[in-house]
């Protein structure tokens, strides 16, 4: 108890730094700014922050990234319920529900109502975050490259199967990830692999331009390339009134929704691969499976908007707790941090909790701050919704491009990650056009040197025996695990097929 | 098994193709993994993972293609309403915007550092939005304005080395 008296207190000691606080709230209006426009996502907002995060502390930077990932997502609900265009796919759940809310009149009470629902489901993801993950690494303390090497290809089966509709793209997202991250010299032997003769990939490919260029150049493209022409951003039906008059007792009304939404979303949080969108949807469904009035959803009814709103944010900091205890993303925008953390020289594990755990707690506090500074922040945003979204979207896409080739520079001062986030937003926006989703690919161009780096120390110490990966009873849980997992995927289609048979 | 025309059916061609790129792609993958040297007295080395990567990649691109041949699979597109367009629509001004962009940022990789940033960058902002129809008024201000704050924040406060090509000495 004193250790957490202790850092507690140091972690207190050092967020009471005023410049630490100045780039949470710079970092916090960015997040707004960017969520409240349509298209373009929390996980673009995390991909252009990270250049300048490389520029941070440890602490500031993974502040930044937290609040501006939780601003981002909720002010995603801002342009879906005024023009019925989610700011992040987070929000598409809800967004027609929003939408119809306005169109009653009602848009002050649907985004004061998501608000105020985000900030709970923020909160109680944060509280199990807080919780949940010094237990979880007190386990993981025991664990040896066995247990890692089947959590993580338990991780990267998940974000395979949830990402996409369709499981044969989300795998080939996933291998494609995986080939990316063998490329440079073998962290083992130093050979070089699959560098084609050129200096620049013996290092390794830098994840920062290859997440640049797939989540915000191929945003770029994908939004040129729409045939969809003559859209136009919508006039506002009408101006935003008082926020939270009405809320409270709304809230009040909903609580159950709003506690089933924070559970759901920090449980969809912690599965690799899930992230907030599929917390939202997952929530929203929910919200109208055991509601008294399902006829009313879709009319304006803000039941499922309060529950999927919780869960969004709720899944935020949910996904923090495999990243945080295992090194483990649980969605793109943990991914993102991950690899800032190894860049910081944080590098994720149990043993993070023993030699950083004022900078852990410390961070434990950003989430609850971020999650606290979104009711005014995120007033502040509904109010200057007008404003904001008549920002002309074709100049606020070049002013992302020039960020865009100058984070792709700044990381290694060489204009080659220029050319490498180009390479990656053309190949992210073909793979678009085809289905395969993103996400996995960044979660396995990170996850892959440590499915790798594990798969070969245990092959090491199992002395080449496939069997000694199973020895070990924890190992044994988690490997047996993973094959129900695939059998029940790769069975289901078969199962489905003889079902329909006369 | 694939016949006639329409979007469906160009779908399912693009399918066929990416899932027989793919193919070929896990093989050569696998093949130059394959050759990469063991470590000493182990049966495994540093080609052992990207080689396993290789064959699954090429399974998965045989599975892809067979299943398009055959006319089964999931949507083509990704759900969600994620991306509205800028509303160019089908317009030669769209292509060129789009070409502007990939062979702009292409040629901005290769010239950054003889050209210099203040003159590459500028250049391709002001191509790129006069390509996408914004006046040329406020293109030339957001350009500006954009330029110096980007300059501002990442050379005078964070001292990245943005080169100054030709222009070196004179700042």
């Amino acid at each position: 108890m004193t250790g957490l008296g202790e850092n507690l207190l140091l972690a207190i000691g050092m967020l009471a730094d005023p410049q630490l606080l100045a780039v949470i709230l710079l970092a916090a209006v960015f997040g707004l700014f960017v969520g409240a426009i349509p298209g373009l996502t929390a996980t673009m907002a995390t991909a252009l922050l990270v250049p300048v995060t490389f520029f941070m502390p440890p602490l500031a930077a993974v502040s930044a990234i937290v609040a501006c990932t939780a601003m981002a997502i909720t002010a995603g609900d801002i342009p879906g319920c005024l023009i019925r265009m989610p700011g992040t796919p987070a929000s598409a759940a809800y967004t027609d529900e929003t939408y119809a809310m306005t169109r009653r009149g009602l848009a002050a009470q649907a985004l004061g109502s998501s608000l105020v629902s985000s900030v709970i489901g923020g909160l109680v993801g944060a509280l199990v975050l807080i919780v949940a993950a010094p237990i979880l690494a007190g386990y993981a303390l025991r664990f040896s490259s066995f247990e890692y090497f089947w959590l993580a290809v338990i991780g990267l089966s998940c974000a395979a199967l949830v990402s996409s509709s369709d499981l044969l793209r989300g795998l080939v997202a996933l291998l494609l990830g995986l080939f990316l991250s063998t490329v440079g010299m073998d962290g083992v032997t130093g050979t070089p692999r699959f560098d084609f003769g050129v200096t620049e990939l013996l290092g390794g490919l830098n994840f920062i331009p290859i997440m640049i260029g797939m989540f915000a150049v191929s945003e770029i493209l994908k939004h040129l390339a729409s045939d969809a022409a003559g859209v136009r951003v919508p006039a506002l039906a009408q101006a935003v009134g008082r926020v939270f008059a009405g809320v409270w007792s709304l809230i009040g009304r909903y609580r159950r929704n709003v506690a089933r939404g924070a559970a759901t979303g920090t449980l969809i949080g912690v599965l690799p691969g899930a992230g907030g969108d599929l917390g939202a949807w997952v929530s929203y469904a929910m919200a109208r499976r055991f509601s008294k009035t399902p006829e009313k959803f879709g009319t304006g009814h803000p039941e499922g908007v309060i529950e999927a709103g919780a869960a969004n944010n709720a899944a935020l900091s949910g996904a923090w707790v495999p990243a945080l205890v295992f090194g483990i993303p649980g969605d793109a925008i943990t991914a993102i941090a991950v690899g800032v953390l190894v860049m910081k020289g944080l590098n994720p594990g149990p043993q993070l909790f023993e030699s950083q755990a004022p900078t852990l707690y410390a961070i434990y506090l950003v989430f609850l701050l971020a999650n606290l500074a979104l009711l005014p922040l995120g007033w502040l945003a509904i109010r200057l919704a007008t404003p904001l979204l008549r920002i002309p979207r074709h100049q606020l896409s070049a002013v992302i491009l020039l960020c865009c080739v100058v984070g792709a520079f700044a990381i290694n001062n060489t204009t080659f990650d220029i050319g490498v986030m180009l390479v990656a937003g053309l190949v992210a926006f073909a793979l678009d056009r085809l289905g395969v989703p993103i996400g996995p690919i960044i979660l396995g161009l990170v996850l892959g040197p440590m499915v790798e780096r594990n798969f070969l120390t245990s092959m090491v110490i199992a002395d080449g025996r496939f069997i000694g990966f199973f020895e070990r009873p924890l190992a044994a849980v988690l490997g047996v695990a993973a094959f129900v997992i695939w059998t029940l995927v790769l069975a289901r289609p078969l199962w489905t097929r003889r079902r329909r048979r006369p | 098994m694939t016949s006639g025309s329409g979007p469906a059916v160009r779908a399912r061609r693009a399918e066929q193709a990416f899932g027989a790129v793919l193919a070929v792609a896990g093989v050569v993958i696998a093949r130059a993994a394959a050759v990469l040297p063991a470590i000493p007295a182990q049966a495994y080395g540093p080609g052992f993972f990207p080689m396993w990567v290789g064959i699954a990649l090429a399974v998965c691109g045989v599975l892809m293609a067979g299943r398009a041949w055959l006319g089964a699979g999931g949507p083509l597109v990704s759900p969600g309403p994620s991306s509205p367009p800028l509303g160019l629509g089908p317009s030669w001004r769209g292509v060129l915007a789009i070409a502007w962009l990939v062979l702009g940022l292409g040629a901005v990789a290769l010239w950054l550092e003889v050209v210099g940033f203040l003159l590459c960058m500028p250049v391709f902002m002001l191509g790129y939005l006069w390509l996408v129809g914004e006046p040329a008024g406020r293109s030339v201000l957001t350009t500006a304005v954009a330029m110096a704050l980007v300059y501002w924040s990442f050379v005078r406060l964070l001292k990245v080395p943005l080169p100054l090509g030709w222009l070196e000495g004179t700042f």
